[in-house]
């Protein structure tokens, strides 16, 4: 069988396991009359597609998690957490199967699948911490004679080195590099039984000299349990897509052949590229490449379902590692994105999740001293909103108390002790850096990895993250990321003198306001007069001008899927056209009212308004609020590619 | 076209005994026992001369201290032997060496060359 042919299969049976798994997370709840049944139906499956391509040692993984289903089946092995635990192993132990890995973790998953007194497998006893330990010395601790490597081999020396990395990306060209010079950064985990004396120690004439952090990572997982990294989710080189979706895009493609081949006549034939007809066919076939685009990238887009079941998984072990009861409900998990975009999602909202479990839910007796359920309640859902995929992590713990964030943040040094602030901006504090909870060994200055983390890297995506609270009743995170970078069509629009990008979507219809028709509210608010009613008006945001919109220029009317609807005053519509949606740089947040930015034909930089915030936001709080960076929309902006 | 990032070098490492099965007309050196600071700018020197479009094997068995400094020089010289088109292959490495590839986590980059057992 040709290894194109073995890769498809492969592919297949991967995607079998997943459902699996979500189906043993089930079994675990005890919700389906015959969930063994089910559990040892789909294993039979995998197992004869396994053989039959001659997968053998994977066949034979699944011929041990079918015996063991099918003791649980006769009653001679119990169906509770302990086999369950196994049994996740072995579809661990099978998914690297399949990939045509193996090791001892494999085989030891395995062994544990054997019929064993129903126990908990004993794991080797933990080494006493696992720490994370990162140097970044300065350019000339070279010359100081501190060496770095030197450094890390002396901590190495306490311990086992679990694994290591280099930082390289200032590492130059053999002929440019200068050798006095340090260009390295290391980073490794070590698993070490020394003290925080011994470590510092090593450390001791390095400070000063740079960056040095330490972190505690959980104790290494036994089998069966989920490693921090996670196990699939690993690079995919072969993609699932839909047929539809790919007969979409070769139906346009032959389109724009056609489109193109039309162009090509009508310039042989000496057509002016004023004439009309040259003119709707350089406009189609300019239609058709961009729906090109947009058909080609939807192809990219998968649904969340696999990244909720790595999730579950990550609960179930957490959880339990925190003594903490969780029952997880996922709502959305059909929401697609963007494959790349998935992929870097999952590390932030593991993060989000541990920290529910972590600070958020309350043990067992907290709960019930407090009158709430025992089993705490986590609520991770996904919904598609205008060209974003809005995503909540909520919990029902004992949320956050914007009096202690506060009390942090003064002994942190972030805001001065008199520094009055409303309950809502206290809760951002969170997301400062440096707000995390104390470093390890020494004095040298560390980073927390925190929200700050969590949320610079959902902006680097193009997305943002928020957080709303109430003291002994819950938490909710919400975090937002692109859809994909797909294709906008929309319609440029100048006023004050720059240049927005209203998503075609929403436009209902343009009008022409007379003086007459715009009228001033008693509470300050402005708005248009249209013959079905009164539609409030909006400030686009980065705009400066008048404080009362005029009578002339044009307003677009806009309504949103939430049902609300307004008016966006401009000076002139210049032209329709298909832009590419491109995240702001993180350091030129608009505030809300703006999805990202885009080059428009004429080359200038635009602005690309999310109507649905300016219309709740008008709908919501009155008078249209100034945008936190007025003024003119500075001509260089950043933007940044989102691979 | 996506341009490789820059945090990563391309060295090719080979497990267990002499990469057999090379072709020999690619120049084979040995590695210095010390590549460290006071060594470097002369380490420097040499591979920039023979780094170039042909694969250049470094015979590592001599290896008997190597810092910060020696360990830049040599991973340079593996991404500028890449950018010209050519190699940097370390083998027979010994156990200074060894540590300091697991030290770095190079060591799990090993890629074993092809090649006939002796």
């Amino acid at each position: 069988m040709s290894e194109r042919v073995l890769e498809g299969y492969r592919e297949e049976l991967l995607a079998l396991l997943q459902p699996l798994e979500a189906d043993l997370l089930d079994l675990e709840k005890g919700q389906e009359p015959d969930g063994v049944g089910k559990v040892f139906r789909a294993v039979h499956n995998i197992k004869s597609a396994a053989a039959l391509i001659g997968l053998q040692a994977a066949a034979g993984a699944a011929h041990a998690l079918e015996s063991l289903l099918e003791a649980m089946r006769d009653g001679t092995q119990p169906t509770n957490r302990t086999t369950i635990t196994r049994l996740l192993g072995g579809v661990d132990a099978l998914r690297a199967l399949v990939r045509g890995e193996d090791g001892p973790a494999v085989q030891a998953a395995l062994a544990a699948l054997a019929h064993a007194p129903a126990e908990a497998w004993p794991a080797s006893a933990p080494p006493s911490r696992r720490l994370r330990i990162a140097l970044a010395l300065q350019e000339d601790a070279l010359e100081r004679a501190l060496d770095p490597l030197v450094l890390l081999s002396a901590v190495g020396e306490l311990g086992t080195v679990e694994r290591a990395r280099l930082e390289l990306s200032r590492l130059p060209d053999l002929e440019a590099l200068v050798p006095e010079r340090l260009y390295l950064a290391f980073e490794l985990v070590l698993a070490t039984s020394a003290s925080a004396q011994e470590l510092r120690s090593v450390f001791l004439f390095a400070e000063g000299s740079g960056t040095l952090e330490v972190e505690e990572l959980a104790p290494a997982p036994g089998p069966g349990e989920a490693q921090e990294e996670g196990p699939a989710g690993g690079a995919i080189s072969t993609l699932v897509v839909p047929a539809r979706r790919v007969d979409a895009l070769v139906d346009l493609s032959a389109e724009l052949l056609i489109a193109s081949t039309q162009v090509e006549h009508l310039r042989q034939e000496g057509v002016s590229s004023w004439d009309g007809r040259m003119e709707s066919a350089c406009r189609e076939a300019l239609r058709l490449a961009s729906r090109i685009q947009e058909a080609a990238m939807a192809i990219r887009l998968v649904p969340l379902e696999p990244t909720f079941v790595m999730l579950r998984r990550f609960v179930r072990e957490t959880s339990a590692r925190l003594g903490k009861e969780v029952d997880v409900e996922l709502k959305g998990g059909q929401t697609e994105l963007d494959r790349s975009v998935a992929e870097r999602l999952l590390d932030s909202l593991k993060h989000l999740v541990r920290n529910s479990l972590d600070h958020g839910i309350e043990a067992p007796a907290e709960r019930r001293a407090a009158g709430k359920p025992p089993r705490g309640r986590l609520v991770l859902s996904a919904r598609e909103e205008q060209r974003q995929v809005a995503l909540t992590v909520e919990d029902d713990g004992r949320g956050i108390d914007p009096e202690r964030v506060r009390a942090t943040a003064i002994s942190r040094g972030l805001i001065a002790p008199d520094a009055a602030l409303p309950e809502a901006e206290a809760l951002k504090l969170i997301f400062e850096p440096g707000f995390s909870t104390a470093r390890e060994a020494g004095e040298l200055s560390g980073r927390g990895v925190g929200l700050d983390v969590v949320r610079s890297n959902l902006m680097d995506l193009g997305g943002d993250l928020s957080v709303a609270s109430r003291v002994g009743q819950g938490t909710c995170l919400a975090l937002s990321v692109p859809l994909t970078l797909a294709v906008l069509e929309g319609l440029v629009v100048s006023a004050a003198g720059e240049r927005l990008v209203v998503p075609l979507d929403v436009v209902e219809q343009l009008v022409h306001p007379g003086a007459g028709q715009i009228a001033r509210l008693p509470d300050g608010r402005f708005v248009l007069r249209m013959p079905t009613g009164v539609v409030p008006i909006l400030r686009p945001p980065g705009i400066e001008g008048p404080e009362a919109p005029r009578g002339g220029g044009v307003a677009l009317i806009v309504s949103t899927h939430q049902g609300g609807r307004a008016a966006l005053h401009v000076d002139e519509v210049l032209a329709q056209e298909s832009v590419l949606l491109k995240p702001l740089h993180r350091g030129l947040r608009m505030g809300e009212g703006v999805l990202g930015a885009a080059i428009v034909g004429d080359g200038r930089v635009a602005l690309v308004l999310d109507v649905a915030q300016l219309t709740a936001r008008a709908a919501g709080d009155g008078a249209a609020q100034p945008v936190l960076l007025g003024g003119r929309v500075p001509v260089a902006l950043s933007t940044k590619e989102v691979s | 076209m996506l341009a490789a990032p820059r945090n990563c070098v391309n060295l090719i490492i080979a497990a267990g005994g002499p990469a057999w099965g090379l072709d020999f007309s690619m120049t084979s050196h040995s590695l210095p026992p010390r590549l460290v600071l006071g060594t470097a700018r002369a380490f420097r020197a040499s591979l920039l001369e023979c780094v170039g479009r042909a694969p250049v094997v470094l015979d590592g068995s001599a290896v008997e201290a190597v810092d910060t400094a020696g360990l830049q020089v040599l991973l340079a010289a593996a991404r500028t032997a890449r950018a010209r088109g050519g190699e940097l292959v370390l083998e027979r490495c010994s156990p200074t060496l060894r540590r300091v590839l697991e030290l770095t986590g190079l060591s799990e980059r090993l890629q074993p060359i092809e090649g006939h057992a002796p």
